[in-house]
């Protein structure tokens, strides 16, 4: 029997479950990437090569929509108070105005690039065509544009930024914005993205490697951190750290690529069994139709002697357990056993009894 | 006829319903037996221990019943 009473509770867990994911891990996700990101960013420190969060929060946007934005919000404030204090050590209405101008631009980012993925892309995605993957290529780096411009616009508004610094600050900040969608989306996909068997079997052969590839830019990037910081070095690990992410996020498209067509060659082979299985059970049930009909033609009219035959292959064709077949009596009306398969006693006793005129007057009817 | 969940159906009496709930069964396929004229000479039943889902395939099954007899 089945048992539905479980559904209402099912779904409220789903809900926390839902509320608890863009809400809690969210934030929490935007805040520890964000930190460890942050960590090689130009000063003033607000700037970096490689930005994680900001994919996050554009693939929170394009996976829940509107839902995802307050966390979005929370995390890149949290983030930057963080930076800020970290770079004061004190907590001043500066600081906590730009946390409060990043964030917003943050998470207006994100509604924009959700949005115009859903648009244009779709949801749920397989990002298993050429079209998908240089959509997102190409919108990636203009959805970009508006946390660099607005939150540096701020930023030196509130004069935390030299306008000598501006433009080289908005160029990272967009470059690393941007390499962070292209590296982090597909990552984010590959654990939250629906349809859940295709995303959850790039594990093995989208995201280790991207990630192996991210990890060795980002120690090539240390190693290289590591010699005497002249400004020239200083570009070059940049330089190093760019090419790194953007070569992981080329390498996940690629590898996004070649999985979705193997999800759907895969898809196709198993419709291709489930028909021959089909076919099978169809040529199988054919023939003993057949079979039935050929005793039938020829007992003639003695068709009584094959009525066993008649309902044991009516049994078997229609997957059945047992059954029955039942002659009506025209002088009475009324329905009468001839044969049957698989009732035995007290069943079998009940069947032979029974008239069920109802049934006949339906079938007549 | 199809009854998918012969617990939840009112199509057959009562009397049948739990007769064939007793035998075991939860759902039931009638498919009527008709002669070469049309009239209806039968019923093939064919019951399932579980509940069945009502498809094309089970949909579709008929049995056509040789001749001109008259079944007395």
């Amino acid at each position: 029997m089945l048992d539905f009473s479980h559904g209402p509770s099912r779904a409220s867990e789903s809900k926390v479950r839902r509320q608890l994911l863009l809400n809690v891990a969210l934030p929490l996700a935007y805040v520890i990437c964000g930190r460890l990101g942050l960590l090689l960013a130009m000063p003033p420190g607000f700037a970096t090569a490689v930005f994680l969060p900001a994919g996050i929060a554009v693939t929170a946007a394009f996976v829940a929509g509107n839902a995802s934005l307050p966390g979005t919000f929370l995390g890149s404030f949290l983030l930057n108070i963080w930076i800020s204090y970290s770079i004061k050590h004190a907590l001043d209405i500066i600081g906590v105005n730009a946390a409060l101008i990043i964030a917003l631009s943050s998470m207006i980012q994100a509604a924009v690039g959700g949005t115009l993925l859903r648009r244009l892309i779709g949801y749920p995605a397989l990002f298993d065509n050429l079209r998908d993957l240089f959509l997102f290529l190409l919108l990636a780096p203009v959805i970009c544009l508006i946390s660099a411009t607005s939150s540096l616009s701020g930023l030196r508004a509130l004069d935390l930024v030299p306008a000598t610094d501006l433009m080289g600050n908005w160029i990272t900040w967009w470059v690393g914005d941007t390499l962070g969608v292209l590296v982090a989306l597909p990552l984010m996909l590959v654990l939250v993205g629906e349809p859940q068997p295709l995303w959850r079997s790039r594990t093995r052969f989208v995201a280790v490697p991207m990630v192996l590839c991210f990890a060795l830019f980002v120690a090539i990037f240390m190693h290289v951190n590591r010699w005497e910081s002249e400004q020239s070095l200083s570009q070059f690990r940049w330089a190093v750290l760019a090419a790194g992410a953007l070569g992981t996020g080329l390498l996940g498209g690629l590898l996004l690529l070649g999985t979705g067509h193997a999800y759907r060659l895969e898809k196709l082979a198993q419709q291709l069994r489930e028909s021959e299985t089909r076919i099978a059970t169809d040529l199988r049930d054919m023939i003993r139709l057949q079979e039935v009909s050929e005793q039938l033609m020829q007992e003639g009219g003695q068709i009584e002697k094959s009525l066993d035959k008649v309902i044991e292959a009516a049994v078997l064709i229609s997957g059945a357990n047992k059954g029955y077949l039942q002659f009506l009596n025209p002088a009475t009306g009324t329905l009468m056993l001839a044969a049957q398969r698989g009732f035995h006693e007290p069943s079998l006793k009940w069947l032979q009894q029974i008239e069920e005129t109802e049934v006949s007057d339906r079938l007549a009817a | 006829m199809i009854i998918e969940d012969l617990r939840n159906d009112v199509k057959l009496s009562g009397q049948l319903s739990r007769g064939l709930l007793d035998a075991g069964a939860q759902a039931i396929v009638a498919t009527p037996l008709l002669s070469s004229t049309g009239n209806v000479l039968g019923t093939v039943s064919t019951l399932s221990i579980r509940r069945i889902i009502r498809t094309n395939e089970n949909c579709a099954l008929w049995i056509y019943w040789p001749g001109k007899q008259q079944i007395t």
